[in-house]
C-alpha cells in the first residue's frame, strides 16, 4: 500500500494537481515538511478500522431543501461588482485558448 | 468600553436611553484607533459606515421597533464572514480587494437584531493556523502580553474583545479556532453543534467541520448572541431544521436550580497522560473543585484516540480545503496575476494561486490534494474518515456515561510570537484537545480559568451532547457566577 509521496516526483505531481507552482527552494522545503507531517500522521494507519464506516459529515440528515418558491435574485451589477474586469455586463477574463 | 464589561448591560443602558447607540459606536471606534498599531486586531473598519449603522439602529429603537437585548451594541466579525459592501479578505492576498455582494446569514441576523457591525477582524489566512500569524495583513498580538500570539484562527476577534474594543465578536471554529483564542485571551467562546448556526456566507475552509459561534467575556453574553445567530436557514442545506436533544440525553432533566445549580450533573474529567503546563493542571484542578462546589459529580474519564484524532482531522480538513479553495482561480474575482507571458491557462491558474495564497495555505492545499489523490486516497483520506467514525463512537459512549466532558482547551498558554510557525507539525499537534468537537459535530464551550505565572490566561473546555448548546452555556453562566469578569487593557493592566 502506497503511503507517502516519493520525494521530488510526487511533490511536483501533487502541486500540479493542486494548481500550484513551486519554485525550487519551496519545493525542497515543502517536500521535507510534508515528509515530517506524514511520518507523524502515520499513527492513523495503526488504528483498526475494519469494522468502521467512514463519516463524511457529522449530520445524518439528508436532502434538507427549502420550499420550492421563487425568491428574488441578486442584481447582475452586484454580482459583477467584485470582478476584476467586466465588459458589456459580462466577466472579462484572460485569454484561455491560445 | 463606556465602563461596561458585559454586552447585556450595555444593551440595557442603550434601551434605557442612558447611552446612545452612536456613543457606544464612537467609543469602540476610538478604542480601535488607539490600539490599532499595538494589536493589529482588525483588517477593515469603516467609521462612516459604522456611524450610519448606529444612527439607523437608534432610529429603529426610537420608533419602538422590536430589536433585541443587544440592539446598539458594537460587534466584531471575523473576516471570513461575508459582509455586503464591506471588504472580506479571509486574511489573504487572494481576497485582499474582495467586497461581497451579499451578507452571510449570521450578519443579516445581527443587523436585524440591531447590533452594529464595527468591522472585520484579523485571522489566520483562510482560517488555517492557530496563532493569527499567517494573515497577509500581519500578525495580531495578545492584549494580555503583546509579545505573545492571541491564538487562532479567530485571533483578531479575541484580541479586540479581550482588550475591550468590543464586548462581542463572531468567530469561526474548524478545529478549535473559537475556543483556543478565547482560552489564550481570557474569554468565553462557544463552538456550537454542527448545523445549529448557518454557514451561508462563511467562506469555507472545511465544510464538514466549520461552525460560526459567539465570543465574549461571559457565557451570559455568548448565550444572548447565540440566540440571535442560531436557527435553521433555508440557504444552508446543512443547517438543522430544529435543535432537539436526543430522547436518551440525561441533560434533558437538568434544570439548573439555585444553591447547588449543577446538582444532578455528572462531569467526566479527561484522564489523560499527555503533558500540559503546570498552569493548565492547576486550572483543571480548580475547575473540578468549582464544579463540585456547584453540586456536580466529577469523575475521571479516559478518552482513547485523542492522539489519532489530530492526524484524522488534518487529513480531512486539508482534503476539504483543497476542494473548497479550488474556486480561487483568479478568473472571476480575487487575486489576478500578470498574464503577459503565461504559457497556458494551467500556468495562469498556478501563478495566481501561488502568488495569492500564503505558505501555510499552500502547504495545506498540497497535503489535502495528496490525501485525495489516486493511489493514496484509501490509505490516508478514507482511513481518516474511518478514524472519525471511531472518535464519534467514543464520544457517544462517553456522553452516555457522563453529561459533560471537562478538558483543557490547550496544553499551553499563548506562546511568544514566531514560536509556532517555526514548527508546523507542533502547531498541528497543539490542537489535540479541540479537534474532536469538530470531527463529531459536538458543541464545546471554552471558559477562562485563571492565569499562568506570566499573567497569560488559561482556558478549560466543556463538551456536551449534540444540541446541548444552551445547557452548556447555562452551566457556564453558573460557573462564572462566582468569578469576576476581567478583560485586559492594552497596556497590560487587568480590570475587573
Amino acid at each position: 500500500m502506497d503511503k507517502k509521496p516519493d520525494a521530488r516526483t510526487d511533490i511536483e505531481r501533487v502541486a500540479k494537481l493542486a494548481g500550484l507552482a513551486l519554485d525550487e527552494t519551496e519545493r525542497i522545503e515543502l517536500e521535507q515538511e510534508m515528509g515530517r507531517i506524514l511520518d507523524a500522521f502515520e499513527a492513523i494507519q495503526t488504528v483498526d478500522t475494519t469494522a468502521s464506516a467512514p463519516v463524511y459529515h457529522p449530520l445524518e440528515q439528508v436532502n434538507t431543501l427549502r420550499p420550492d418558491e421563487t425568491q428574488p435574485s441578486p442584481e447582475r451589477s452586484d454580482l459583477l461588482a467584485p470582478a476584476r474586469c467586466q465588459k458589456d455586463g459580462c466577466l472579462f477574463v484572460p485569454r484561455t485558448v491560445n | 468600553m463606556l465602563d461596561f464589561n458585559q454586552a447585556a448591560a450595555l444593551g440595557q443602558a442603550i434601551a434605557a436611553r442612558q447611552v446612545s447607540v452612536r456613543e457606544a459606536a464612537e467609543q469602540s471606534l476610538k478604542a480601535v484607533a488607539c490600539q490599532k498599531t499595538k494589536l493589529n486586531a482588525w483588517i477593515t473598519v469603516d467609521p462612516d459606515q459604522v456611524l450610519r449603522q448606529a444612527d439607523d439602529v437608534q432610529r429603529r429603537i426610537d420608533q419602538g421597533e422590536a430589536v433585541s437585548p443587544l440592539a446598539g451594541v458594537p460587534v466584531a466579525v471575523k473576516d471570513n464572514i461575508s459582509t455586503r459592501g464591506l471588504r472580506t479578505t479571509c486574511g489573504s492576498r487572494m481576497l485582499a480587494d474582495y467586497t461581497p455582494p451579499y451578507d452571510a446569514t449570521v450578519v443579516a441576523r445581527l443587523s436585524r437584531a440591531g447590533l452594529v457591525i464595527l468591522g472585520k477582524t484579523n485571522m489566520d489566512e483562510f482560517a488555517m493556523g492557530s496563532t493569527t500569524e499567517t494573515s497577509w495583513f500581519g500578525p495580531t498580538m495578545n492584549p494580555w502580553r503583546p509579545g505573545h500570539v492571541p491564538g487562532g484562527s479567530s485571533g483578531g476577534s479575541a484580541a479586540a474583545t479581550a482588550s475591550g474594543q468590543v464586548l462581542l465578536a463572531l468567530g469561526s471554529d474548524t478545529g478549535g479556532s473559537i475556543r483556543q483564542p478565547c482560552a489564550w485571551c481570557g474569554l468565553t467562546g462557544l463552538k456550537p453543534t454542527y448545523g445549529t448556526v448557518s454557514r451561508y456566507g462563511l467562506i469555507a475552509y472545511a465544510s464538514s467541520l466549520d461552525q460560526i459561534g459567539p465570543m465574549a467575556l461571559t457565557a451570559g453574553d455568548c448565550r444572548i448572541l447565540y440566540e440571535i445567530l442560531a436557527g435553521p436557514d433555508s440557504r444552508d442545506s446543512t443547517s438543522s431544521p430544529d435543535s432537539p436533544l436526543p430522547a436518551d440525553c440525561k441533560l434533558k432533566a437538568w434544570t439548573g436550580g439555585a444553591g447547588r445549580p449543577l446538582a444532578g450533573l455528572t462531569v467526566g474529567c479527561l484522564d489523560d497522560a499527555a503533558p500540559v503546563q503546570p498552569a493548565i493542571s492547576a486550572a483543571r484542578a480548580a475547575a473540578v473543585r468549582q464544579l463540585e462546589a456547584l453540586g456536580a459529580s466529577v469523575e475521571p474519564l479516559a478518552m482513547p484516540l485523542l492522539d489519532e484524532a489530530v492526524p484524522a482531522y488534518y487529513l480531512i480538513a486539508t482534503a476539504e480545503a483543497s476542494s473548497n479553495l479550488a474556486r480561487f482561480d483568479g478568473i472571476r474575482y480575487g487575486y489576478r496575476p500578470d498574464d503577459a507571458d503565461v504559457a497556458d491557462i494551467g500556468d495562469y491558474y498556478a501563478r495566481g494561486r501561488s502568488e495569492g495564497f500564503g505558505r501555510e495555505v499552500r502547504r495545506r492545499i498540497l497535503l489535502g490534494t495528496f490525501a485525495l489523490s489516486a493511489g493514496f486516497y484509501d490509505a490516508w483520506y478514507l482511513q481518516a474518515l474511518k478514524v472519525r467514525r471511531l472518535v464519534c463512537d467514543r464520544y457517544a459512549e462517553a456522553l452516555r456515561r457522563v453529561d459533560l466532558i471537562l478538558s483543557p482547551v490547550s496544553a499551553t498558554t499563548a506562546p511568544p510570537l514566531g514560536a509556532s510557525l517555526a514548527d508546523p507539525l507542533a502547531m498541528y499537534q497543539s490542537d489535540r484537545y479541540t479537534v474532536a468537537a469538530n470531527l463529531t459535530g459536538l458543541p464545546a464551550l471554552a471558559l477562562p480559568f485563571g492565569q499562568d505565572s506570566q499573567g497569560l490566561p488559561v482556558g478549560m473546555q466543556l463538551t456536551g451532547p449534540s444540541f446541548s448548546d444552551r445547557l452548556l452555556l447555562a452551566a457556564g453562566e453558573h460557573i462564572q457566577s462566582a468569578q469576576p469578569v476581567t478583560h485586559c487593557a492594552v497596556d497590560g493592566e487587568v480590570s475587573a
